[in-house]
């Protein structure tokens, strides 16, 4: 039986539960709850209450949601499932080869632009979340795209593109990959850069004669056209070998950034020395943005086109409109107050009342998008933000999207109105996007948080054929509006 | 034909689920103990379910057989993730949720007793539980919005899941029951 102090069992439950577990500390645990039955009790005991604590009513805020299940997409996995199997009943019963080509053909035809590109039909696993171009590029490529399996290619410029497990991914064109899901892709040629966060440790790129694993860190790699891969290691440190090779090069070699300058004898792979240029450069945060969640993924630039359907994905997209801007006159906003609202039309409040359970109406503050709770004034310092969500749909299918953004600065107000929001993006718009002009792209019906220190805010959003949009205006550092009008002046 | 037998089976199959969603959140959690993981193995068990409810024998308890699944699940979710490779095995997964069963009972009461010690946890630690366990905030989150250092704030998170877990074997120890 493998014996632990108690000060060193409970902290390995607790990184256990906050997944910061190291793996020699993995390892343990395992021992210990493969050899010791008392200790293997008390891990279910804590982990269970640690599990009860989600779900006890006594925490939860005012507008927790009753299940933690999304029936809806249930119900729509079960009828893609069901497609699928009539799809393949269709076909077995195609038997002569004219039928056969006029099938393939139909089937081709009804194919989305993404699968025609070279993408399979495999749900979303990123969106493309900045694109600098410096000459032609396909013209299917975008900001706010999203981004499946199968190869992707960038003819000229930069860009980035953010996968669902937290990855961020720097390109510099010319450069084409194949990905193969959220946790490996094969760099074919070209330059790209991955910052991997904790959660997905364990991410891989292959290149023509190459494999490197992520261990937790941000590496830059590069393929030249004869195939020949060279590596920087930027922070943490990567598992990385030749495929083939002399020398033991092509063992796995562990390289940490702070060991680089130790390995002046190779492996030939490793560039010590890292060149931005030669390279692609590290990913781009957004500074103003402390972090995300849910089905939020920040983009570092705005769209250029936000009319309905221009998108069709389950992504909420937040990303900047207009920064360090100086209201050029009041700007009125429906909400501002910290709290969580239930926005509804007028004729909406009447169902909502006679079918929403006691609870769930005492748990939130029903108003109707149009409220004002304040105005700002002229002359405010402020940075614009939209959420934009515009879900793939069916005739009268719903789609629901949950998330949050926490800012650095302060939420000075949201504007949720389909007309407040048409009003203001003259104002407080992108001036090089075209913004859908049409009242439909309310919120209505949707959940929206204000956090109570005003830093944060939660979107519970449901669509249906039709996109959804909230503009959060937060503070803007008035150093940093100093510092953009003194390079304006010395331009 | 009994009324049970009148609703549809998806109906049926959302009323089943709802009322064993809780226990089955917590069987995953057992299993992969991150929140964010277990709740999509959550979704992909109501998946696999929906998938197959006219397969369950409604003569039979709903919760083990829905169990078969979200271990199968759990085990699928697994493989797709490398940093769970490194936590527990297959033999070990197989025994905590046998093992889990058998404390079943025990369990039951231990959760009884959370709701009386939580209501005991000072408002502050109990608006840090509140951002941890619904606001789906980080720790890293808590500690801005609260002022204090990540560090300080990962111990706070301990030592209150530790007070909790000491009240509640008090209150086993005074119950009688066997802990």
């Amino acid at each position: 039986m493998e014996s632990i102090g108690q000060e060193k069992w409970e902290s390995l439950l607790e990184d256990a539960v906050n997944d910061v577990l190291s793996d020699a500390d993995a390892q343990l645990l395992n021992r210990i709850l493969k050899t010791n039955a008392n200790r293997l009790d008390d891990y279910i005991r804590f982990v269970d209450m640690h599990a009860s604590l989600y779900q006890e009513p006594l925490l939860a805020p005012t507008d927790k949601t009753q299940t933690m299940v999304d029936f809806e997409t249930v119900e729509m996995e079960y009828e893609k499932q069901k497609r699928a199997n009539n799809f393949w009943k269709a076909l077995s019963s195609v038997t002569t080869a004219a039928a056969l080509i006029a099938f393939a053909f139909s089937l081709w035809k009804s194919l989305p632009v993404d699968a025609v590109d070279g993408f399979s039909s495999d749900r979303y696993i990123g969106i493309v979340t900045s694109l600098k171009p410096k000459g032609p590029i396909s013209k299917n490529l975008h900001v706010g795209r999203g981004v499946q399996t199968g190869v992707f290619r960038l003819e000229s410029g930069k860009a980035q593109i953010r996968l669902d497990n937290g990855v961020e991914l720097s390109m510099r064109g010319p450069v084409e990959f194949d990905v193969f899901g959220q946790d490996h892709l094969s760099l074919i040629s070209g330059r790209l850069t991955a910052n991997v966060p904790p959660q997905a440790i364990g991410f891989r790129i292959d290149t023509p004669d190459m494999e490197v694993v992520d261990l937790g860190t941000e590496f830059a790699l590069k393929v030249d056209s004869s195939g020949e891969s060279k590596l920087h290691v930027l922070e943490g440190e990567v598992e990385a070998r030749l495929k083939e090779g002399m020398d033991f090069e092509n063992t796995p070699l562990v390289i940490a950034k702070e060991r680089l300058n130790e390995l002046s004898q190779g492996p030939s792979y490793l560039e010590r020395e890292y060149d931005p240029v030669s390279f692609a450069p590290s990913p781009e945060k957004d500074a103003l943005i402390r972090a995300i969640g849910g089905m939020v993924h920040n983009l570092q630039e705005a769209p250029l086109d936000l009319r309905d359907g221009s998108f069709k994905h389950d992504y909420l997209m937040l990303f900047p409109e207009r920064l360090n801007y100086e209201l050029p006159e009041n700007v009125s906003v429906n909400l501002s107050e910290p709290g969580t609202y239930r926005l509804l039309s007028a004729n909406m409040m009447k169902k909502y009342f006679e079918e929403s359970s006691p609870e769930k109406q005492a748990r939130e503050k029903v108003v109707e998008a149009t409220v004002i709770q304040d105005t700002l004034s002229k002359g405010t310092v402020v940075n614009s933000y939209l959420v934009h969500f515009d879900a793939f749909d069916k005739p009268g299918e719903f789609r629901k999207a949950k998330g949050r953004v926490r800012f650095n600065n302060r939420v000075l107000g949201l504007i949720v109105s389909g007309q407040d929001l048409n009003n203001s993006d003259t104002i407080l718009g992108n001036p090089e996007t075209i913004y859908e002009n049409s009242h439909g792209r309310r919120t209505e019906n949707d959940l929206v948080r204000i956090s109570s220190d005003q830093h944060q805010v939660y979107f519970n959003l449901e669509v249906v054929g039709f996109i959804d949009q909230v503009r959060i205006l937060v503070e803007a550092d008035t150093n940093d509006l100093e510092i953009a009008r003194f390079l304006e002046e010395s331009d | 034909m009994s009324s049970e037998e009148q609703i549809d089976p998806r109906s049926r199959f959302i009323q089943l689920f709802m009322s064993h969603e809780k226990q089955i959140y917590r069987y995953i959690l057992s299993l992969m103990p991150h929140s964010q993981d277990a709740q999509d193995v959550l979704q992909e068990t109501a998946i696999a379910l929906y998938n197959k409810i006219e397969d369950y024998d409604t003569s039979r308890p709903f919760a083990p057989w829905a169990f078969r699944f979200a271990y199968h699940m759990t085990l699928k979710h697994r493989e797709k993730s490398s940093r769970w490779h490194r936590f527990l095995d297959e033999d070990l997964m197989k025994e905590i949720a046998s093992r889990q069963q058998m404390l079943s009972p025990e369990l039951d009461q231990r959760r009884e007793y959370l709701k009386e010690c939580l209501a005991e946890v000072p408002q502050d630690k109990r608006a840090m539980l509140t951002g941890y366990y619904f606001e789906d905030e980080t720790v890293d989150e808590i500690a801005a919005s609260q002022g204090k250092s990540v560090e300080a704030t990962y111990k706070a998170l301990q030592r209150v899941r530790k007070t909790l877990m000491h009240c509640i074997q008090g209150k086993m120890q005074a119950g009688g029951a066997h802990a």
